[in-house]
């Protein structure tokens, strides 16, 4: 295959791969990682490597506007990196230590089933708008672990003060380790950590999300370069594409209601569950 | 003033984070993606005119990102406007403004004398420096 039908191909599939992930806080590698390995014949770690880049590009593009409107909440997001970063260098040297054994896909069937186990909980809240706000626990009250954001649809301010901090810090960490053993963003990851355990509201959880994991992504490009699976001819149309795409999300977003963005991350994660199941299984 | 500003304008302040600080960050993310954007496009509009013919499989046999052991080599390809060591200066500029964010919010907690939340982001700023520049070569 030519490389330029390869580029205009990227272009439009990382456009509406950006786009998704802008919506549900993810950058896109999940949905591009297996787009590349079977579709363009991509081997799987250079794949990883320009996905990796995606979720830098997602989360630039989405961060600028984000935090413009001020729907990524700048305290929570940095508080939570200090779990987050340490994760994904673990994951990322992990990865050398894996790379010859056959954990790898037993590690992936395991992540997709606590991936799938979320799902019913999440469903549950689906009728949820705004999640009620608590005192918050002691973490939360002693960093002021809370915030506003206005809500465009419905017109009024929303406070809002994280709960659960520990248990938040402790999905955190999780996230990234999963995100520097396989080189994506973890955003579905954060996204419940944000949603389920902070109980922030869903635009805040996903524009949040989408600040951090270009951060989290950072900690362990280092590995991806080390590693020669940066192609940047693969790696530019990608990252383009998921830019303008992630640009169109991030305008639309503030417009949606938290419920629909609930849902289409639902939708996202039950798909990337079971993706991650059979591509362990298909590995074993 | 649009009405969303207006309402942006009104939300409580937090005084670490003033409205100046989402603003700051917000135009260094803005500048980094446009940058990046400008800098990909050039490098992939450079090698796609260079290298009309070259194929899939062509690309990732011969990386050439592999090729630059120093940075003389990469600054070489770079001056003859090679599309790829274009397209990584894009990249580069990315992660500099990941860096510069997390900076950013270290200064911030700082000056509003949140002394936790300042060391755990410089914490990160030293985490992030250790993985781009320890971690990854020490695995080559």
């Amino acid at each position: 295959m030519l490389v330029l039908v390869l580029v205009v191909a990227l272009l439009a599939i990382a456009t509406g791969a950006g786009f998704l992930g802008s919506l549900a806080g993810l950058g896109g590698g999940v949905i591009l990682t297996p787009v590349l390995v079977l579709f363009f014949g991509i081997p799987f770690g250079e794949a990883v490597g320009a996905s990796a880049i995606s979720v830098l590009a997602t989360s630039t593009t989405t961060g600028a506007a984000y935090v413009h409107d001020r729907l990524t909440d700048l305290r929570i997001g940095n508080f939570l990196q200090i779990a987050t970063v340490p994760g994904a260098l673990i994951g990322a040297a992990a990865t050398v230590l894996l790379a010859h054994t056959s954990y790898v896909p037993f590690l992936l069937i395991a992540l997709g089933v606590v991936l799938l186990s979320t799902v019913p909980g999440t469903v549950a809240m689906g009728h949820e708008e705004s999640p009620p706000t608590s005192g918050g626990d002691r973490i939360s009250q002693r960093l002021r672990l809370e915030g506003n954001y206005f809500d465009r649809l419905q017109r009024r301010v929303i406070h809002y003060r994280g709960q659960n901090s520990n248990q938040a810090l402790g999905v955190m960490f999780g996230a990234g380790i999963v995100a520097g053993l396989f080189g994506i963003g973890s955003g579905v990851l954060k996204v419940l950590a944000l949603d389920r355990a902070l109980r922030l509201p869903m635009k805040v959880s996903t524009a949040t999300s989408n600040f951090m994991i270009g951060v989290t992504a950072t900690a362990g490009i280092g590995v991806l370069f080390a590693g020669n699976l940066i192609v940047p001819m693969i790696a530019a149309p990608v990252a383009i594409g998921t830019t303008l795409g992630a640009y169109g999300g991030s305008r639309l977003l503030p417009f949606l209601t938290n419920r629909l963005i609930r849902w289409v991350f639902i939708g996202i994660l039950v798909i990337l569950s079971v993706e991650t199941i059979v591509r362990g299984a298909v590995s074993l | 003033m649009s009405e969303a500003d207006e309402a942006l304008a009104a939300l409580p302040i937090d005084p670490t984070f003033p409205p100046s600080a989402y603003q700051r960050v917000s135009t260094l993310l803005r500048a980094g993606v446009i940058g990046f954007f400008i800098l990909a496009t050039i490098g992939m509009v450079s090698g796609l005119v260079r290298n009309p013919s070259a194929t899939v499989g062509s690309l990732v046999s011969s990386n050439p990102s592999a090729e630059y052991g120093s940075v003389g080599t990469y600054l070489d390809h770079l001056f003859g406007l090679g599309g790829n060591a274009i397209i990584l200066l894009g990249i580069f500029l990315m992660i500099a403004v990941t860096v510069g964010r997390v900076v950013y919010a270290a200064i911030d907690f700082y000056r509003g004398r949140e002394r936790i939340l300042a060391a755990l982001s410089v914490t990160v700023v030293l985490l992030l420096v250790v993985g781009l520049f320890l971690v990854g070569p020490s695995i080559r």
